[in-house]
């Protein structure tokens, strides 16, 4: 079980390395299985924003960064289907 | 609804067939052309002239799209006569831009070539300086007056200023350009780049600085024979981390510009997609661009190498599996007449969507962030009806303006009755007739809003996007919008081939420049400038390479060698 000091420094660690949020989720649900989790990702996101400096926390805010990591890659859908299952 | 559903009903069934003007590809004189529908069911443009022959280029291979498309031709809203460049046209469209005086549109976002200069060498392009062997470079001072003058504009100044090349970031004093830019009152800057110099993090962070906010980015397709194809060698790893790091500077506004040619790279328009909704959070939008067509091409290759917007959104819809399909497209005039509503009402800054329909279309993709469903804008919003609306109501202002006077002639009325002034009387008059026109301001707009609210299928953050621009119409909800979606739009710049005066008139995407062989400053349409104008121009200010940085390009090949070296090993040079 991971502690909550160690999600967060990893994800503040992937989100500062420039991945997108699909990348990061991937990453930290890969890592800490136990935390796939939307409820439990969401208590967390706040502390991360803060460890960032205003000009990236501005950006964190205002494209929405972690509503898109908390959907999670494999759950985006259109037009009831996966992604990797509509591309050709 | 869409064009196959709803529209039905405005799709002649009659063969399309129009009379427009063009140029001869050869001699490039101004002849008559007509677009017609042929009996193989494609639209094509057919022109001859007596001294090189005839011509003809598909336009659509798609009829029924195409005359659906026609019903959306709107208005445009015209630059003063006063402020445009050109005072009269003795030769005619296109060779009098600057805007001429028979211009019919306000450019939405003007264009500077701050350099010809470009650290690559792509196949497909034969503007840069090293293929030319001249240096074109604008001085600082010829492009804050070029920035002036787009601020002067009325009745719309201009709000989008955009740099671009060659590759602009070579341009030392760029972040001085952008800064002075923002200072002069323009409220969108962007890039038009490759991107290769953001591969340096300093450089991005240093760019994010001057406030810039938009970056169009050279992005041809996510595999890497693709870009050995389109740019000469693998770009991909490299365009992987530009996209990093421009993250990581803290841009938000990336719009991703595929060239889309033929058998090069339109097998990848689902890809291009597919990256940009796995980087919603930084991409903004994509914009493809079939791409234009130079020099003197044979009849049979144009055909073979043509690919119109139609064909790109029937590509789109087989690989994307029917998600952007057909029906969710819109040529850009549909949102003309709700800007202009909307300028009218605020008096915010205007901006002039009354390009032609064959321009380009668009639709906006929403990430649904409660199911993680992704939709497109015409889940939420009946756009047909919503054009429909928006023109009834514009038609309606459009008939009312000027007309707001009727106090104040009547206090004239009474001055005059009497033989002298009566104090204050002219001044109530202008009063009450003010208090008229607001009230009917307030009037128009409440039903617009209502009967807009009538035409939404399903509530969202996009739809309260919408309801925001309508409610309180400032900037700031324009772009929180353009941050709940992802634009997907085609732009099909005109050629020798398919160029039309119809089309050029309504230009609204214009190249602007310090003309220094009248020292004037000109807006250019897009197209006529890269078919036309451009040579003429830049003649006057070309400097040979011996004379100025030889040393300089020379050191840009070095940099692109050991750019080469970087990526992969070339994948597929045949």
């Amino acid at each position: 079980m991971a502690t909550e000091k160690e999600v967060v420094n990893e994800l503040f660690k992937i989100i500062d390395e420039g991945a997108n949020p699909r990348e990061a989720r991937d990453v930290i649900n890969q890592k800490f299985p136990d935390w796939n989790d939307r409820n439990k990702l969401k208590k967390i996101l706040l502390k991360v924003q803060n460890m960032f400096p205003i000009i990236r926390k501005t950006y964190i805010r205002k494209t929405s960064y972690f509503k898109i990591f908390l959907i999670g890659a494999d759950n985006i859908r259109a037009r009831g289907k996966k992604l990797s299952e509509v591309r050709i | 609804m869409s064009y196959l559903e709803y529209n039905k009903a405005d799709i002649s069934s009659e063969k399309f067939t129009k009379d427009v003007t063009s140029i001869c590809p050869e001699c490039l004189k101004v002849i008559p052309a007509c677009i017609v529908e042929d009996p193989d069911g494609k639209i094509r443009l057919k022109k001859s002239c007596k001294d090189h022959g005839s011509y003809e280029d598909i336009l659509s291979q798609h009829p029924e799209y195409y005359k659906w498309s026609q019903n959306f031709l709107t208005e445009g809203i015209s630059i003063d006569q006063d402020k445009r460049c050109v005072p009269d046209t003795p030769k005619g469209c296109p060779w009098d831009c600057g805007t001429c005086q028979k211009h019919k549109t306000t450019p939405i976002l003007t264009l500077i070539d701050i350099t010809n200069k470009c650290n690559l060498r792509c196949p497909i392009c034969f503007a840069n300086a090293a293929v030319t062997g001249n240096v074109v470079e604008p001085t600082f001072d010829e492009v804050v007056k070029i920035m002036k003058h787009l601020r002067g504009l009325t009745p719309y100044s201009n709000v989008a200023v955009s740099f671009s090349g060659g590759e602009p970031t070579l341009r030392e004093e760029l972040p001085d350009m952008i800064r002075k830019a923002y200072e002069l009152g323009f409220l969108q800057c962007m890039l038009i780049t490759n991107g290769i110099k953001f591969k340096n993090l300093d450089y991005a962070k240093e760019i994010k600085a001057t406030g810039l906010q938009t970056i169009y980015l050279q992005f041809d397709g996510t595999t890497p024979e693709t870009w050995e194809k389109t740019r000469g060698f693998n770009l991909w790893p490299i365009k992987q981390k530009i996209i990093k790091n421009l993250r990581i500077a803290g841009f938000d506004s990336v719009v991703l510009v595929p060239t889309i040619a033929k058998t090069v790279s339109d097998h990848e328009v689902g890809n291009i997609i597919q990256f940009a909704i796995d980087n919603i959070d930084i991409v903004r939008g994509i914009t493809f661009q079939p791409v234009s067509l130079c020099g003197r091409i044979p009849a049979d290759k144009l055909a073979d190498m043509r690919i119109n917007i139609s064909d790109l959104i029937h590509r789109i819809d087989k690989q994307t599996n029917h998600v952007l399909n057909p029906n969710v497209w819109y040529p850009i005039p549909v949102v003309a007449p709700m800007a202009n509503l909307i300028t009218w009402y605020t008096g915010v800054p205007g901006v002039d969507f009354g390009c032609h329909p064959d321009c380009g279309f668009a639709t906006f993709m929403v990430l649904n962030d409660k199911t993680g469903e992704l939709e497109c804008i015409t889940d939420y919003i009946d756009i047909p009806e919503f054009f429909k609306i928006s023109n009834k109501y514009w038609d309606q202002v459009q008939k009312r303006k000027g007309k707001f006077n009727r106090f104040e002639t009547v206090t004239g009325g009474i001055n005059e009755f009497l033989g002298f002034d009566v104090p204050l009387l002219k001044d109530i008059g202008k009063g009450l007739d003010g208090m008229h026109e607001s009230v009917y301001k307030r009037y128009i707009m409440a039903r617009y809003f209502f009967e807009i609210l009538g035409q939404i299928k399903k509530t969202g953050r996009a739809v309260q996007s919408v309801s925001k621009i309508l409610l309180r119409t400032n900037w700031d909800d324009v772009a929180s919008f353009m941050y709940d979606t992802l634009l997907v739009s085609c732009m099909h710049f005109q050629d020798l081939y398919s160029l039309r005066t119809s089309r050029t008139e309504r230009c609204i995407v214009h190249y602007a420049v310090h003309d220094r062989r009248d020292g004037i400053v000109k807006q250019i349409p897009f197209c006529t400038y890269n078919s036309i104008h451009r040579p003429l121009v830049e003649e006057a200010i070309a400097v040979p390479i011996s004379q100025v940085d030889e040393g300089e390009v020379l050191t840009m090949d070095t940099e692109l060698k050991e750019l080469e070296k970087e990526v992969a090993p070339p994948i597929a040079k045949e």
